[in-house]
């Protein structure tokens, strides 16, 4: 360990620890594990949701608290998986799997604090991964030029269209739509307004904000009045909360391999926890001496999923923060809060704002750590939130998310606005397509035209310059080469994997 | 042939591309070392509409495309209506009229139902939203208003 990280560390606890980010961060925290719990109330909602209001308060403490959200409803997700087999977040799926069993066997506490305690583990690990191997990545992507930006940002869109997608060409269709609609407003090279159809509201492009809540909050509201769940009325006693000696020597080679799994499937743009936690549970499966214990309350498969899950919740941010690049739209919209916050995302962030990188690192752990403090001994209070109907919170979540859009530029076109893409949305999700792409597309739109056009101005319009720099070539082959490696990694593939291995 | 996902998702894409690169035509294009405003966007719309192209012909060659269901719709009118009653009346009556109006439209089908129920929902909101907003984050935001200001 190096002089320089321990200084960098030392700053990053001083800025963690003022008393507005600890609160921040606290208060990130127990959002997020109140939307982890909350079916129909997902990570990427609640920051499109609170994200305008965070524009009143440092970049810093923003980012603290929208990242809180997102870890928080990643470790709280399982919380109910285990307690009623009902996923708070669709990457908790897999703890159904074996958490329900168990708790079914008088076990829910042992699942819980297992979950607990591997969640706290994974989350240690990738704080640490984050903080020594952003600084050499960031390093790497200083050396980028536009040729390689350029490819980078088409490598990361293509992978999260391969991995979100049911439909391979509709997705795709998604995504290329988002950068259209990235394309809208001033041309920074000629000062020329497009697309904006006579009207003011669009002179500065089409709002994120308002794009990301009409496609996942309202698009999410309109899915789920029409169903009104039916929530299961017992829950299972939690009897004990201490595990076994054999079930933590059971759970930690699976807690080891889950981290590893979710660290480096985390840091891949698209659906990196769901997936991670499936590969997780497929390893664990495969490499168990008795596979037929899996699906009925086996520990490894809630200890593996879980560390996967939370590792890959975390290390996702990497992409975010060293290369500009988001790698899911949680991400996405975080990078869109620091470039209003006046911050220009890249690997200039750490050197330029190191109080924001750092501060934030060490946040993430101190928030882990409430994390642990928080769920356990309050689980209770958690899964009585289920019992709250749906038709009670929506409104609230309407009203939210309206005031916001409204606040970023008190203007009701951006209510409008975003009531246009709610309808997008809806059409995009009896597409059966994800959202996701189409937001990635509008906030890496500019900056892939911006590159684009910057690599032909300086190759003088030849189209062989993204084949003659290697790491661009290298980008351009993984690119070309996605579609096949993810037939076999893909969501539905694993899926059925882990039906079949059982 | 059959007329589902592909096949509508397509039929949007290419209308879309289409129009989309009509618009882009008419601005300046440039050249590929020297690219006006119009040569990126024409450039992706061109793509989306063929994109929409070959969903369409996978949707005429699959002989099972899955068939788009829009029911329930009103789903998608009731919230979309509630939203925009809620930014009309935030221009001309204020923050309280216009989370009335979000409530009770979006409730509207309750409306009947559990009458009492939306009006306590309302009348928290309301004043939640007032003290949050108004008071403590200082929103330029008025409680009541008459008429655009």
């Amino acid at each position: 360990m190096s002089m320089e990280l321990l200084q960098h560390l030392s700053l990053g606890i001083q800025v963690a620890l003022t008393p507005e980010n600890f609160l921040f961060c606290l208060l990130g925290a127990t959002l997020g594990t109140v939307v982890g719990v909350l079916p129909g109330l997902g990570p990427t909602t609640t920051i499109a949701m609170l994200l305008p209001l965070t524009f009143k308060i440092p970049a810093t403490s923003a980012l603290i608290m929208l990242s809180g959200i997102y870890y928080g409803a990643h470790h709280a997700g399982s919380t109910t998986s285990i307690m009623l087999n009902m996923p708070g977040e669709p990457t908790s799926i897999v703890i159904c799997l074996d958490g329900y069993p168990m708790a079914r066997q008088g076990r829910a506490g042992v699942a819980l604090c297992i979950a607990a305690l591997v969640s706290f583990f994974a989350g240690c690990v990738c704080t640490v991964a984050i903080a020594l191997f952003s600084p050499p990545l960031a390093r790497v992507a200083l050396l980028f030029g536009p040729p390689e930006y350029t490819t980078m940002i088409l490598m990361a869109l293509v992978t999260i269209v391969v991995l979100s997608s049911t439909s391979l060409v509709l997705t795709l269709g998604t995504a290329v739509l988002g950068l259209l609609l990235g394309t809208v407003g001033t041309d920074l090279n000629t000062g020329i307004i497009r697309f904006s159809f006579g009207s003011n509201g669009l002179v500065d492009g089409v709002s994120f904000v308002s794009l990301a809540v009409g496609v996942f909050a309202f698009a999410e509201v309109m899915a789920h009045i029409a169903a009104e769940t039916h929530r299961p009325a017992e829950r299972p006693k939690i009897s004990s909360l201490i595990p076994t000696r054999q079930d933590l020597a059971r759970s930690w080679g699976a807690a080891l391999r889950g981290t590893a799994i979710g660290g480096v499937l985390g840091l891949m743009p698209g659906t990196g926890p769901l997936i991670s936690s499936f590969a997780s549970y497929v390893v664990e499966k495969q490499i168990a001496k008795d596979p037929t214990r899996f699906g009925n309350g086996a520990v490894e498969g809630v200890a593996g999923p879980e560390a996967a899950n939370n590792a890959a919740a975390l290390t996702h941010f990497i992409p975010m923060l060293t290369l500009g690049i988001p790698a899911g739209s949680a991400m996405a919209l975080m990078l869109g809060a620091l470039i209003i916050q006046g911050i220009t995302p890249g690997p200039q962030v750490m050197t330029e704002h190191p109080d924001l990188f750092w501060g934030l690192v060490v946040s993430m752990w101190l928030g882990n750590t409430m994390l642990l403090v928080l769920n356990l001994p309050l689980v209770g209070v958690w899964v009585r939130l289920l019992a709250i109907p749906y038709r009670l919170l929506y409104p609230g979540i309407l009203m939210f998310c309206c005031i916001g859009v409204y606040s970023l530029n008190n203007s009701t076109f951006d209510v409008f606005l975003a009531t246009g893409f709610g309808v997008l949305g809806f059409g995009l999700k009896k597409l059966g397509c994800a959202p996701a792409p189409l937001l990635l597309g509008l906030i890496l739109g500019p900056l892939l035209e911006e590159n684009f056009r910057r690599a032909l101005l300086l190759s003088r319009g030849e189209l062989t310059v993204f084949i003659q720099h290697p790491i661009s070539l290298g980008f351009l082959i993984v690119t070309a080469l996605l579609p096949f490696v993810f037939l076999f990694t893909s969501r539905q593939a694993l899926a059925r994997r882990s039906h079949q291995a059982g | 042939m059959t007329t589902g996902r592909l096949f509508w998702g397509g039929l949007v894409f290419f209308g879309v591309g289409s129009a989309w690169a009509v618009l882009a035509a008419s601005y300046p294009i440039g050249t590929a070392s020297k690219m006006g405003p119009g040569y990126f966007p024409l450039v992706l719309a061109v793509l989306l509409a063929v994109i929409g192209l070959i969903a369409i012909t996978q949707a005429a060659l699959t002989p099972s495309d899955a068939p788009v269901q829009m029911r329930p719709f009103w789903p998608c009118v009731v919230v979309s209506a509630a939203v925009v009653a809620f930014g009309l009346l935030l221009d001309t009556a204020g923050l309280v009229p216009a989370v009335l109006g979000l409530v009770v439209i979006s409730g509207g089908q309750r409306l009947r139902s559990r009458p009492l129920e939306l009006l306590i929902i309302a009348t928290i909101l309301a004043t939640g939203a007032t003290l949050l907003f108004i008071r403590g984050l200082q929103l330029p935001l008025a409680v009541f208003q008459f008429g655009e200001q």
